[in-house]
C-alpha cells in the first residue's frame, strides 16, 4: 500500500467511525452505550473524526515528498479500527439483555454514593413518578423510611428471581450507567406478588402497588405489595442514568 | 506485508497482532449474522435466543467501551501533537526542575494540567519522553495522570466524599508513580526503555519536523494541520490497542460471570489481589471506576476498594497492549508488575492497619 492510498483509507475510516458517532447521537441510539452526560463528548468527537478525515485525505497528495511508504506501518493494522465501525453499523443496535444480570448480580442497594446525598428531588416527585433508581435511593439516604410505608408505586422493569427469594416474590431490576454500558449494574426491588412463579424471567412488567418495608442483614429495604402486574414492551430507554 | 525486521526486535504481541485483524473481521461478520438469524427465525429455540442475547450484550458492551474512550485517545493525541508543534526539547526540560528527585516528583502531578485518562496519557507521555523529558518523570506521569487530575479527582469526590478511601487514592498512587518513575532513573540509557519510534516507522507519514522547523518557522495554519497529521497517525496507531482491549474486556463481561470472582475474594489479602484483577479485566475509564468501586464497598474490604482504584488506572488490558507499544517487553513487564506489588503491600497494609 502506498502512502497515498494509506492516506485515502485512513481518512475513510475516520470518516466512517466520526459519522457513525453523529448518526447514533442523531437519533438518540448513543443512550444504549453511554450515559447521557457523556454525549456532547462523544458528538464534539464525531465532529472531530470528520475533520480529521478531510485534513488526512487532503493530505494524501502532498504527502507524497515523504518517501516513506505503508510497507513501515502495516496497512493491515488499520483494519482494527475497522472492527467498531463493521459491529456499529452491521450488529442491531440492541440494549444490554436482562440475561446480563447473571454475569453481573443484582443488587438491592444503592452503590451510586456514600456520602449522604440530598433526596429533595426526589421527595418533590410524585410517589408514583419515582423509578426504581429513585425508590432505592430514597431508601437509602433517608433518616426515617417508616414515612414510605403505604405509598403508591408505579414502576417497569424486567422481571428478575433470585435464590434468595420466596415463591411469591420476584425482582422488578433496571440497569444503572455511571459511564459507558461496561458499567452496568443491575438494582432491583423486591415485589410480593402471589403468582410471581408464572412470570417470565427477564421480560418486562409494570408493576403497581404500595411500599412496605422488609428486613435484611438489620437494613430496611422496600417491598412493593403488588396489586397489579402487567407485561410491558421493553422501555424506549431502557436504562436509568444516576 | 514485510514488518519490523530490525534489530530492535519488537515484543511477540506486537509481531503477533498484525495478523489478527483480518480473522476477527470475519468473526465479527459471523457475529452479525447470528444477530441477524433471530429476526429469521422469529424467536424461536432457546439456545438461538441465548447465542444472540450473547452476541449482542457483547457488542453493547465493546461499543460503551470503544465510544466511551475514543473520545479521550483523541485527546491525548491532539495533546500530543500540540507539544509535538508548538513546545522544542529545550523549551520543556527548562520547565522541569533540576533536582531530579524533584522532577520526578512534579511528573507525577502533571496530570493536574493535562487532564487526560489512562487512554489519553500513554502518546502524550511518549511524545514527552522523546521531546527529551528524562523517562522517570515520563513514567510517573504516565502512571499517575489518569488518577491525579481535576475530573477523577471530582468524580471520586462525588463517589466516596471526605473519606480515608477519597484521600488514600491518591497518596497511594503519587507513592507508587513516583516509585516506579524514580527506580527507572538506574537505567540511564532511554533508548533501552522506550522503543525507538522512527526506526519502526510509526511515523511513517510524518515530515521530518525537526529539519522542517531549524529550515522556517511554519505559519499557524501549517501547525494545526500538523497536529492534525500527528494525531490522525497516532489514533490509528494507538487505538487498535484500544480496540482489542474493549474486545478482551468485551469478552470476558460477556463470559466470566462477576459473581465467581467475587465469591472468591475475602480475607485482607485475598481480598485485595480479586479485587485488582477484576480492575485489570473490566478495563473501565479511571474516570468512573469510583462509581464502580462503590458497588463492593460492602462486600469488600477497604483496602481491596482502594486497590481496584489505584491500580486499575495504572495497568489494564487496553493499556498494557498499548504499553507494549511504546515500551521495551522489560519495561512492560516492570510497570506490570511493580505498581501491582507496590499496591498490594499498601492496601494489605491498610486493611491490617484499618481493622
Amino acid at each position: 500500500m502506498t502512502a497515498r492510498a494509506g492516506r485515502s483509507f485512513q481518512a475513510l475510516i475516520l470518516a466512517l467511525m466520526g459519522l457513525y458517532l453523529l448518526s447514533r447521537v442523531w437519533n438518540g441510539s448513543i443512550l444504549l452505550y453511554i450515559n447521557q452526560r457523556f454525549v456532547f463528548l462523544v458528538f464534539f468527537a464525531g465532529l472531530l473524526f470528520v475533520v480529521l478525515a478531510q485534513v488526512l485525505y487532503a493530505e494524501r497528495i502532498s504527502g507524497q515528498g515523504d518517501d516513506q511508504t505503508m510497507a513501515d506501518n502495516p496497512g493491515l493494522n488499520m483494519w482494527w479500527l475497522a472492527i467498531p465501525i463493521l459491529i456499529g453499523f452491521l450488529i442491531p443496535a440492541r440494549p444490554l439483555s436482562p440475561s446480563a444480570v447473571a454475569n453481573r448480580g443484582i443488587s438491592i442497594d444503592a452503590p451510586l454514593s456514600a456520602r449522604i446525598e440530598d433526596t429533595a428531588s426526589i421527595l418533590s416527585l410524585s410517589p408514583t413518578e419515582r423509578t426504581v433508581l429513585d425508590w432505592i435511593r430514597l431508601f437509602s439516604f433517608s433518616e426515617n423510611v417508616q414515612q414510605f410505608v403505604g405509598q403508591p408505586v408505579d414502576v417497569t422493569g424486567f422481571v428478575f428471581s433470585d435464590g434468595r427469594l420466596t415463591a411469591n416474590q420476584f425482582m422488578v431490576g433496571r440497569f444503572t450507567i455511571t459511564c459507558c454500558v461496561a458499567d452496568a449494574t443491575a438494582l432491583g426491588m423486591i415485589v410480593e406478588y402471589p403468582q410471581a412463579a408464572v412470570l417470565k424471567e427477564h421480560n418486562w412488567v409494570r408493576v403497581q402497588g404500595k411500599i412496605d418495608l422488609i428486613e435484611r442483614d438489620e437494613r430496611l429495604f422496600p417491598v412493593i405489595l403488588a396489586e397489579s402486574v402487567e407485561a410491558v414492551p421493553q422501555p424506549e430507554q431502557p436504562y436509568l442514568f444516576p | 506485508m514485510q514488518e519490523h525486521t530490525h534489530t530492535a526486535s519488537p515484543g511477540w504481541a506486537v509481531r503477533l497482532l498484525p495478523r489478527f485483524p483480518l480473522f476477527v473481521l470475519i468473526a465479527v461478520l459471523m457475529l452479525a449474522v447470528i444477530a441477524r438469524l433471530q429476526q429469521v427465525f422469529n424467536r424461536q429455540g432457546v439456545l438461538l435466543l441465548a447465542v444472540v442475547d450473547g452476541v449482542s450484550n457483547f457488542s453493547a458492551v465493546f461499543l460503551g467501551i470503544f465510544i466511551e474512550a475514543a473520545p479521550y485517545l483523541l485527546l491525548g493525541t491532539l495533546g500530543s501533537g500540540l507539544v509535538e508543534v508548538f513546545f522544542s526539547a529545550n523549551e520543556l526540560s527548562r520547565l522541569l526542575p533540576r533536582n531530579r528527585f524533584l522532577a520526578v516528583g512534579l511528573g507525577g502531578l502533571l496530570g493536574l494540567f493535562f487532564p487526560v485518562c489512562e487512554c489519553g496519557s500513554i502518546p502524550l507521555a511518549r511524545r514527552l519522553m522523546t521531546k527529551g523529558i528524562p523517562v522517570p518523570v515520563g513514567i510517573a506521569f504516565l502512571l499517575a495522570a489518569p488518577v491525579i487530575n481535576p475530573i477523577v479527582i471530582a468524580s471520586t469526590f462525588a463517589a466516596f466524599g471526605n473519606t480515608p478511601i477519597f484521600w488514600l487514592r491518591f497518596a497511594f498512587t503519587l507513592l507508587i508513580a513516583v516509585g516506579v518513575g524514580l527506580l527507572f532513573m538506574i537505567e540511564p540509557d532511554s533508548t533501552r526503555i522506550i522503543r525507538s519510534v522512527n526506526v519502526e516507522g510509526t511515523h511513517s507519514f510524518h515530515f521530518h519536523l525537526e529539519h522542517e522547523n531549524q529550515e522556517q518557522p511554519l505559519s499557524l495554519k501549517e501547525k494545526l494541520k500538523k497536529i492534525m497529521l500527528i494525531a490522525g497517525d497516532e489514533f490509528f496507531e494507538m487505538g487498535r490497542f484500544l480496540v482489542i482491549g474493549a474486545l478482551l474486556a468485551a469478552l470476558m463481561q460477556t463470559v466470566v460471570p462477576q459473581t465467581w470472582l467475587l465469591a472468591l475474594g475475602q480475607g485482607p489479602v485475598l481480598s485485595v489481589i480479586v479485587l485488582s484483577m477484576l480492575a485489570m479485566l473490566l478495563s473501565v475509564c479511571s474516570t468512573v471506576d469510583s462509581f464502580i468501586a462503590l458497588a463492593f464497598t460492602g462486600t469488600f474490604s477497604t483496602g481491596a476498594v482502594l486497590a481496584f482504584l489505584v491500580y486499575g488506572p495504572m495497568v489494564d488490558i487496553k493499556a498494557t497492549l498499548m504499553y507494549l507499544r511504546v515500551f521495551r517487553r522489560r519495561t512492560v513487564v516492570v510497570l506490570v508488575i511493580l505498581p501491582w506489588l507496590l499496591t498490594l503491600v499498601s492496601s494489605v497494609a491498610i486493611n491490617l492497619w484499618m481493622r
